[in-house]
């Protein structure tokens, strides 16, 4: 009998076939879940960028909380006119002369054609007959100013 | 010569196909992505223009006092308003501030619903004051707000109304003048 050398080639092939496939399947489903990852951020970015461009909200008001001396907190009155009647205006940030101030988180979503309040309170002790400018930012970066003269005696 | 079963003579030409195979590949893929990135620029070029266009619309609309404000004795502040725009104007909110005081408005439709508005056709006639409220170009509506004990203020006192639309145009009109529209 003839002595076995080696592998023979049907189960060489096989062999190499089966690696063949498996590196296969592997590098494909890598490919596809990390395309499919991109597709989805990217298609995220463009939804993103289009709620950004059609989000539309503005200061329309603003009032005192208390009329206490020593009161630093205001309301603003915020108005959401976006251009999509599903698009809600989320405030990250409110800043007066350029200063951060802390607000009130309930009402800090404000749905389509609603004017909702939202409690701000000043970072300095409010000044009367000062100018308060005013700057609303959304959580997509738009952002809308407001300036506030404060004189009590109207 | 021989391998693996197959002749050097019928592998010729494969690899050609093999290569067009490859390149139609390679085409697929880059047509993909041109056509993704081309539906991807023509639906932000759609949002913006729809934006202008929105926009334009906004700084269209307007609005004229079509009598001086009325006060009733039964605290009632009667504003009318005339839609000078081309375009119908959606009024989706109504604001009652003091002008007085910076303290809180009276009211807003949306957010205090005690508030008591009333909105008179051209006839006269009252509706319930249901938002958007319709003004074409051209027509006018009165607006009845309720204003608890205005009727009995004395000395310097103003009231300020201000009118919302669904494209975020404000418009004020102020007691006893009615040109008063500081900031509120």
């Amino acid at each position: 009998m003839k002595p076995r050398r080696g592998l023979s080639e049907i189960i060489a092939s096989l062999t190499v076939l089966i690696i063949v496939s498996v590196l296969g399947v592997m590098l494909y489903s890598i490919s596809t879940g990390a395309m499919s990852e991109q597709q989805n951020n990217l298609l995220s970015q463009l939804r993103f960028e289009e709620e950004k461009a059609r989000e539309r909200f503005e200061i329309v008001g603003v009032d005192l909380v208390s009329e206490d001396a020593g009161s630093n907190s205001i309301r603003l009155w915020l108005l959401n006119y976006s251009n999509d009647n599903t698009l809600k205006v989320t405030i990250s940030s409110i800043y007066v002369n350029s200063q951060q101030a802390s607000f009130s988180m309930t009402n800090r979503i404000i749905e389509k054609n609603i004017v909702s309040p939202i409690m701000v309170d000043l970072p300095s002790d409010l000044v009367q007959k000062n100018s308060y400018n005013i700057l609303v930012v959304s959580e997509r970066g738009v952002g809308n100013a407001y300036n506030w003269y404060y004189d009590p005696e109207g | 010569m021989r391998i693996t079963g197959i002749t050097l003579r019928n592998r010729r030409g494969v690899g050609a196909i093999i290569g067009g195979a490859f390149f139609l590949l390679i085409m697929l893929v880059g047509y993909m992505v041109y056509s993704f990135s081309i539906q991807a620029i023509n639906n932000q070029q759609q949002v913006l223009s729809d934006m202008r266009a929105y926009d334009i619309e906004r700084s269209r609309e307007a609005f004229k006092i079509d009598s001086e404000p009325e006060l009733s004795t039964d605290d009632y502040l009667i504003v009318s308003i005339q839609n000078i725009g081309p375009r119908p104007a959606n009024i989706i909110c109504i604001g009652i501030w003091d002008g007085t005081k910076h303290l809180s408005p009276y009211a807003y439709w949306n957010y205090d619903s005690s508030s008591s508005i009333t909105v008179l056709d051209e006839k006269g006639n009252p509706e319930q004051f249901t938002p958007p409220v319709i003004i074409k170009s051209g027509s006018y509506k009165s607006f009845k707000a309720y204003i608890p004990g205005v009727s009995e203020e004395t000395g310097d006192w103003t009231y300020k109304l201000q009118f919302l639309t669904d494209k975020g145009t404000i418009y004020e009109v102020g007691y006893p003048d009615s040109r008063f529209s500081p900031a509120p």
